[in-house]
């Protein structure tokens, strides 16, 4: 009786595992020749391109299927995308953007300046990092083909607006705009590839086949991409090494178990810099926030090679300028890299100067789910309480969390890792009022100064201007950078040709630039 | 049996309302705003305010609670904040990975848990005190540990199984097998180890029983006296603990849908607890909660197969 009852058991909890089985979906398994196949840690925001994140990683999901209208060469110099060709009309406020003739969407229907026109502005409205530079942007279809883009003030960076990286420039189709939610769960563009939603589980992987209508079809490398979510980086590395994906993006704490593996390359640049932003410059929470000397004391107050080394190895190296080497427009000045040597005895004597000796509180909100942030905060706290200076920090669990903080108008400072980009961009960003890293609003006259004459001289080829407005920004300690950091990307060369940076810019190159190994 | 049931269902309503109201509140107070994690940084103060009125965010917690709760009523789990995927579509999209995982491991643990327990109670002290030695080392090990060990040796070092990812049966059975062998050791061990003790202790027990000595002496062979005579007596506690121990899994499956990078409810329940995704975290446990009471059900109706005496009073 009892063995028939175990073998019931048995039976039924097997037929429940085969039934089980049948259901669900499959989101593994060897790879064809000619696949793609990625791996990201968490899932995206959103396939919408005016909501998704706009990271080296992150675009992915966007870049695959929304063509641009202008692209990048491998030297990080604008290329033709969807737009054969482009022009300033008078001045830097006016651009006009002509259309590669007989393009078409994935869907068949036709790509026409009008339907840029309703892309962008509903773009504009989006909550994504990069809507924010075009919401100012007045659109016009002059022709079939010719778009007129036209920007209230000097604007030289507007053809760099419509590059992959600031996501505007992607093309949306009238089907999707016709129901923004379905942007979410579907792809609508004219970019290389398109999402296959049938193979695709929200979560989990997300397959992009060749979009028919692309119109390089020989540009089209891969028969199918797929960006598996794998969470556990030490599980992504074994995905990895077992040939389950072919490029993940790479982390400090698993460099060893890559390094020596033949088939394995690694390739990694400084995309980033993390330290503190200063937002109540006005003293309204902070009073001393609001003396320039106390914030340089601050800035001498940090060893920043120890941080930098104990955050991020030998992926990250110390830095005192708010930004990371890139084009000329970066700003990114090589003298003012070490421009704040740590000097804790200068720091307390600035700080006595300015009328601080017996120092003053600072709470400074931090991303507690990135752990190289928080040992940096946790390091600043610790030696700023060395020069006088007692820091309370407030983990933010989520970006929900870290949001509210920031907005909540009670904090002198934040934590912030900021990629690199345009000076000018950077700028509206981060120190100009209204800038969304601003959040105290605060107007600076010389930071102001800087940015006008940077705008106003138009083109920057040599970034003289951008200079300028670095040293402004590093000598009157807006910010309080402590190190700038490695993204690292790893590949199996085995599957992939080599993949790099773009140029000098901390932009990886694009996945659909991306060759197999094997390609002739 | 049919009163049983009866009494388990009405019973088991109640309690996903208190479940589901205790999970709404916890979601509640955790810090943040889903508005917010769904903006970033970059929205303007009008975009928030917009966000907040269209998901009901400012409306008050019991209205809140009582139009979700009104529409589970009704089975609509609502939809997802960042996806606009109906929650009911992702939980049942997911779910056959979790119950594949979690019944191939009580499966697993059961057999294994069960051999070992019968062999160390019929076996000599050496033997049970080896038992004992695994049942710790099975309950000290982290299941999500186990698993990147076991994914190191039996993925990389001698390829055998995949490292990560999930094949349906439909799709190819036998990687299917091959890709839950893994994830299935790694979540059973501390299952064998709970359900290995629990027989040998309850075998001990009954094996000195009376009308065991009986048997012995009447003649019936020591097989059928331990498998059949025994073990069946002994059932009711290794039957419960078994049922613990698939309610035990269920938190399992969080992390080792983790490391294995499987899709299943594990993995969409940290999704959506860290981007505040409310509906979709209110499905997943409600879903979590609907398998415990599967589960116990399930239990109960065993225990009347095994002991006819047991009934509901």
């Amino acid at each position: 009786m009892l063995t028939r009852n175990l073998v019931l058991t048995s039976s039924c909890l097997a037929a429940l595992l085969a039934v089980s089985g049948c259901a669900s979906s499959s989101s593994a398994g060897t790879q064809q020749s000619q696949d793609l196949t990625l791996a990201v840690a968490s899932e995206p925001v959103g396939l919408d391109p005016s909501v998704a994140a706009n990271g080296n990683t992150s675009s992915w999901f966007v870049d695959l299927a929304y063509q641009s209208l202008i692209s990048t060469d491998e030297n990080g110099g604008l290329a033709p995308g969807l737009a054969e060709k482009w022009e300033f009309v008078g001045g830097h406020k006016q651009l006009k953007v002509t259309l590669r003739p007989g393009l078409k969407f994935a869907d068949g229907t036709d790509l026409r300046a009008k339907d840029v026109v309703a892309s962008i502005e509903y773009f504009k409205k989006g909550s994504g990092p990069s809507s924010v530079y075009f919401k100012d942007l007045d659109l016009e279809a002059a022709s079939d083909l010719e778009v007129l883009i036209s920007s209230p003030d000097e604007n030289p960076l507007l053809p760099t607006l419509l590059t992959p990286k600031y996501m505007g420039g992607g093309i949306i189709s009238p089907k999707g705009l016709e129901d923004p939610d379905a942007l979410n769960a579907s792809t609508f563009g004219a970019g290389p590839y398109q999402l296959d939603a049938a193979q695709t589980v929200s979560g989990d992987q997300y397959v992009y086949v060749p979009n028919k209508n692309y119109y390089d079809p020989e540009a089209v490398k891969f028969e199918e991409v797929t960006i598996r979510i794998i969470p556990n980086v030490t599980s992504q590395v074994q995905a990895l090494k077992t040939g389950q994906i072919d490029l993940m993006q790479g982390d400090v704490s698993v460099m060893s178990d890559v390094t020596g593996e033949s088939k394995l390359s690694v390739t990694s640049s400084p995309t980033f810099w993390n330290g503190l932003y200063f937002a109540d410059r006005d003293g309204k929470v902070s009073p001393a926030l609001a003396d320039e000397r106390v914030r340089q004391a601050l800035n001498y107050g940090i060893d920043r090679e120890a941080i930098a080394k104990a955050a991020y190895g030998e992926y990250g190296s110390a830095e005192s300028q708010p930004m990371v080497p890139g084009d000329p427009t970066f700003g990114y000045d090589e003298e003012l890299t070490d421009y704040y040597t740590y000097d804790p005895q200068k720091a307390r004597d600035l700080l006595a100067e300015a009328g601080y000796a017996d120092g003053f509180t600072l709470s400074i909100p931090y991303k507690a789910s990135q752990a190289p942030s928080t040992k940096m905060v946790q390091s600043i706290a610790a030696q700023l309480e060395e020069v006088g200076v007692k820091v309370t920090l407030e983990p933010g669990a989520n970006t929900g969390e870290w949001v509210s903080k920031l907005v909540s108008l009670q904090h002198g400072a934040f934590q912030q890792d900021s990629s690199g980009r345009p000076m000018i961009l950077a700028a509206e960003m981060g120190w100009l009022p209204g800038g969304v890293l601003n959040p105290f609003n605060v107007k600076d006259a010389d930071v102001q100064d800087a940015y006008d004459a940077l705008v106003e001289a138009g083109e920057d080829p040599d970034g003289a201007k951008a200079k300028e407005m670095m040293r402004v920004l590093v000598e009157k300690a807006i910010t309080l950078p402590v190190a700038k950091a490695d993204e690292i990307f790893v590949y199996d060369n085995t599957k992939l040709r080599d993949i790099d940076f773009i140029g000098d810019s901390p932009k990886l190159s694009y996945v659909y630039d991306w060759e197999p190994a094997n390609a002739g | 049996m049919l009163r049983l049931f009866l009494h388990r269902l009405a019973v088991s309503v109640p309690l996903l309302v208190l479940v589901s109201a205790v999970t709404f509140i916890l979601q509640a107070l955790i810090p943040g705003d889903p508005a917010r994690t769904l903006l970033g940084v970059n929205a303007s103060q009008e975009q928030y305010l917009e966000l907040r009125q269209a998901l009901n965010l400012d409306a008050p917690f019991l209205t809140r609670y009582w139009d979700y709760l009104s529409g589970v009523l009704q089975g609509d789990l609502g939809e997802s904040i960042f996806t606009s995927i109906p929650v009911i579509t992702s939980v049942l999209q997911r779910l056959p990975v979790t119950l594949t995982l979690m019944a191939g491991a009580a499966l697993l643990a059961a057999v294994i848990g069960i051999a070992l327990g019968v062999w160390s109670a019929t076996r000599g002290r050496a033997v049970s005190k080896a038992v004992d030695a695994l049942s710790m080392v099975g309950f000290a090990l982290p299941n999500f540990w186990l698993g990147l060990v076991l994914v190191s040796v039996f993925a990389i070092s001698i390829p055998i199984f995949p490292a990560t990812g999930f094949t349906s049966f439909e799709d190819d059975s036998v990687a299917w097998l091959m890709c839950l062998i893994l994830p299935w050791a790694a979540l059973a061990l501390n299952g064998i180890a709970s359900i290995g003790k629990v027989t040998r202790d309850s075998m001990k027990t009954t094996l000195d029983m009376d009308y065991i000595r009986t048997l012995r002496a009447a003649g019936v062979k020591r097989r059928s006296l331990v498998w059949k005579h025994a073990l069946k007596n002994s059932g009711v506690p290794v039957l419960t603990m078994t049922g613990l121990t698939m309610i035990h899994f269920l938190s399992g499956t969080v992390l080792v849908e983790n490391v294995f990078a499987l899709p299943g409810l594990g993995t969409l329940a940290v999704n959506s607890i860290n981007n505040h995704d409310t509906p979709v975290t209110q499905g997943v446990v409600l879903t979590f909660t609907v398998l415990v009471i599967v589960i116990n059900l399930a239990v109960d109706m065993a225990y009347t197969v095994l002991n006819p005496k047991v009934r509901l009073s």
